[in-house]
Order: structure tokens, then C-alpha cells, then sequence
């Protein structure tokens, strides 16, 4: 009976480790994908397969630490395959975006529209790159770790990001608000 | 620190999509994974004396009954969201094919 | 003829017709560096409709659209090279639409990309009970099969969503 109880007890264990750490990492693992792909059934998929992943590989991971790295560099990974299996070209271009009509505050939704498109307009990787830097807030060597990238190459992606949304919005909203 | 910075950290702010994708993932992943009987799981070190058979067996039947409703329960379940992950592919395949004979249709009325 | 007028089109249901990959092609699967094979049937199609919710969007959209199908069938295969397949694989699948109540509304072909894109849609009267897209590209064989009374309309309106291309009924042919 006492075998019998620490299978079941092992066995319990596992899966509800599993389920706490998709419910800890959801958040993360699906707004990687989602602010990547912009198209929110696609981004669920995309998660759904990285947490399938994961799942069959459970064993292998030492830490939570460790789960998480995994999570991100997987799923950055995931989202970029999956727009280039699709041959998805960005749902957006830079002149569809709406100008706002006033002037931008702190939590302005009109604004984060605007940057969430401006976003899923840039090429993959420096994409991937804004995504990482600013939902998950990676330094640029974190961020090349995660993309198999160089430090350099990941500063220059975010510099030239930084300076096209910047431009971009400028020409919405006003040099004086950034 | 500059507002763009600020704007872009609350524009990209993670977003949670909710207990129906907590589900999915585990329903996936229960179907994924090797059958195991629970049954001989839980009475793999069950060494019953022998007069306590029948009032064992009975319990065997019932929570077998329960377990094999409950099984069933969740390969439906499994099985449903692999045919919606089916159906989603399929279209986006239909879709994408559409789309690349419009824009060639498109392309000749120029 | 355009897209445009394809959705405009309403639909009824029509006994069903299976049109399959030619076993030529079949015999390349091995080769494929990808494959896709989805095969629903009216039981599947209903089973995956309750797995849709009704409070989402995306997913109600796609639920309302599956009224009336019968089958939903897509075979598609992904090689690594080119000259995988031949002109008459392509060619036997055709022949399966050259019967009654079948006809091809959209041909495209690139001679630049090299890629052929059929849509074929079966009619009775003045309604729709069929969809077939042919999409032959160098390294891409792909077959889409809808069964049963398809709303073209809906159809359409599930572009932008799930990672479907939008099918952008007054679109204005832009150039590159």
C-alpha cells in the first residue's frame, strides 16, 4: 500500500507542478507570442505547443530559474517559426497607423495601440528584441542568449527600433512628449 | 529613463489568456501522455486478508466505474481540442492559399 | 473572375465527393520535409465546434461557420527541392474535378515563382456545396477540400484572425 501511495504521490506531484508552472508562465510564454504574431489565436496556439514541449521534457530541468530561461527562449523561437512557416508579412504597415487624436500620457491605450502595431511591424529578430527588452525587461546579453545572437547585434536591433518608433511617432504626436 | 521607454514597457506588458488556455494545455498534455493504469498505480502494494475480498471487490468496481467515467471524460476532452487545433490549421492553410490567389488577381488587373 | 464575386455567393448543402491526393503523390510523404493531414468529417467537425467558444470572437466566428459543412480536408506536402512531384500528379488531381457540377473559378499562374493556384467550387444551381484549392508551388504540393454548404461570407470573415491572411473583398491592387 505504501508503494502504491508514493506512485500516486510522485504521479500528483508531477502533474501539479505542470499545472502551476503553466499558470505561472502563461502570462509570459503567450504575450511573447501574442505581441510577435499580433494575431491572439495564433499566439495561443504557438504557447499551447511550447507548454507541450515542456511538458515532455519536465525531467530534464533543474530549477525554476531554469524552466523560465527555456520558456522564453522557446517561445521567442516558436513565434519567429511560426510567422516564417506562415509566411506571414506583419498584419500592419507603419501608414495604417491611426494618429492619435491627443496628446499622449502616461497610460494613454490609444498609444499603446500605436506602439503594439509599430511593434509588429519590425523586421523578426529586432522585434523579438523590443519584446524581450520591454515586456520582459532582459538586458541586451540576456536577450542574446535567449535569441542565440550577438550582444552587439542585439543593441544595434534595439537602438534602431528605438530610433524608428521614435520617428514614427513624432511625426503622430509631437517630438516634445518623447 | 524616457517616456518611450515608459509607453513601450506599458504597451508590451504581459497579458494572461485565462483559465480556458490552462485548461487546453492540460488537456493536451494528459492525452500526450503514456496510458498509465491508475488502477494498478494505486493497488500495486494492496495485499488484502483474505475474508475482506468481497468488500474489496465491491469498492474495486465502483471506483473503476468512476475512474473509467473519468477517463473518458478526459480523452473526449483531449480529443476535442486536438480536432479544434485541426480545424483552426485548416483554415489558415485555406486561408493563406486564398489570399495568395487574390493578390496574383489583383496583380494581373493592374 | 475576382474573389469579390466568390463571396458574394450563397450556399446549400450537396452531397459529398471525395477528392484525394493521387496515390503517386501519396508515395512522396516520405520525402516531404512536411506534411499536413487533417482529415474531419462531419462527427470531428461537430466534436471541435463545442470545443469553440461562443464568448470569443475569433473562435465564434469560426463555430457559426461550421454550420452545414460536412468535411473539411486539407493535404498538404513540403519538400526540400524542387522537381518532387510532376506536372501529371498535379494533372490527376484535376481530373477529378472535370465532373458535373464542379467548376474552376480561379487559375493563377506565376511563371516567376513558378506556382499554380486553382479554386474550384461545386455548384447546384445557384449555390455552393464544395471548395477545392490546388496550390502547386516548387516546393509545395497542397490540396484544401471543404465539403458541404460553405457561406463564403463567413469564410471571409475569418481573415485576421487565427493567423488567416485577411481576404480583403475591396482591396486595391497595390504594386511592390
Amino acid at each position: 500500500m505504501r508503494l502504491a501511495t508514493e506512485m500516486a504521490e510522485a504521479a500528483a506531484v508531477e502533474v501539479a507542478d505542470f499545472a502551476g508552472i503553466v499558470r505561472q508562465h502563461q502570462a509570459m510564454v503567450f504575450s511573447i507570442a501574442y505581441h510577435f504574431l499580433h494575431d491572439r489565436s495564433l499566439a495561443e496556439e504557438v504557447a499551447q505547443e511550447v507548454f507541450l514541449q515542456l511538458h515532455q521534457r519536465l525531467a530534464e530541468f533543474q530549477s525554476m530559474a531554469h524552466i523560465t530561461f527555456w520558456l522564453r527562449r522557446v517561445a521567442s523561437h516558436r513565434s519567429i517559426d511560426s510567422a516564417r512557416r506562415r509566411k506571414l508579412r506583419p498584419q500592419v504597415s507603419l501608414e495604417d497607423v491611426p494618429e492619435p487624436v491627443t496628446m499622449p500620457a502616461a497610460r494613454d491605450p490609444m498609444l499603446s495601440r500605436t506602439l503594439q502595431r509599430l511593434v509588429a511591424s519590425l523586421p523578426e529578430k529586432p522585434r523579438m528584441a523590443m519584446i524581450l527588452r520591454y515586456q520582459e525587461d532582459l538586458d541586451p546579453s540576456e536577450i542574446a542568449a535567449a535569441l542565440d545572437m550577438p550582444v552587439r547585434t542585439v543593441k544595434s536591433h534595439l537602438q534602431r527600433s528605438l530610433a524608428l518608433l521614435r520617428e514614427k511617432l513624432r511625426r503622430s504626436v509631437g517630438e516634445e512628449n518623447l | 529613463m524616457s517616456r518611450l521607454d515608459d509607453a513601450l514597457r506599458e504597451a508590451l506588458r504581459r497579458e494572461d489568456p485565462g483559465p480556458d488556455f490552462t485548461r487546453a494545455v492540460l488537456a493536451r498534455a494528459a492525452a500526450a501522455r503514456p496510458r498509465q493504469s491508475w488502477w494498478r498505480t494505486l493497488t500495486s502494494g494492496f495485499r488484502p486478508p483474505l475474508m475482506r475480498w468481497a468488500a474489496a471487490g465491491v469498492l474495486a468496481c465502483a471506483l473503476l466505474a468512476a475512474g473509467l467515467e473519468y477517463r473518458r471524460e478526459q480523452h473526449l476532452r483531449a480529443e476535442g481540442e486536438a480536432a479544434k487545433q485541426q480545424l483552426v490549421l485548416a483554415l489558415r492553410i485555406a486561408g493563406a492559399k486564398l489570399h495568395v490567389a487574390q493578390e496574383k488577381v489583383f496583380e494581373r488587373s493592374d | 473572375m475576382r474573389i469579390r464575386a466568390i463571396l458574394l455567393m450563397a450556399a446549400l448543402p450537396v452531397f459529398a465527393q471525395e477528392i484525394r491526393m493521387p496515390a503517386s503523390v501519396e508515395k512522396l510523404a516520405s520525402k516531404a520535409v512536411e506534411s499536413v493531414d487533417v482529415m474531419l468529417d462531419g462527427a470531428l467537425l461537430q466534436l471541435a465546434g463545442r470545443f469553440l467558444s461562443g464568448h470569443k470572437p475569433d473562435e465564434a466566428k469560426v463555430k457559426n461557420m461550421l454550420d452545414g459543412l460536412k468535411g473539411i480536408y486539407v493535404r498538404s506536402f513540403e519538400f526540400s527541392q524542387e522537381g518532387e512531384y510532376s506536372a501529371e500528379d498535379v494533372e490527376a488531381i484535376r481530373s477529378q474535378l472535370r465532373v458535373p457540377g464542379w467548376s474552376k473559378i480561379v487559375g493563377v499562374v506565376s511563371k516567376k515563382d513558378k506556382e499554380h493556384t486553382e479554386i474550384y467550387l461545386k455548384t447546384e444551381g445557384s449555390r455552393v456545396g464544395g471548395l477545392v484549392i490546388l496550390a502547386a508551388e516548387p516546393k509545395e504540393l497542397t490540396l484544401v477540400h471543404i465539403n458541404g454548404s460553405i457561406d463564403l461570407d463567413k469564410l471571409s470573415e475569418l481573415g485576421g484572425h487565427f493567423g488567416i491572411p485577411k481576404i480583403d473583398v475591396e482591396k486595391k491592387p497595390t504594386k511592390d
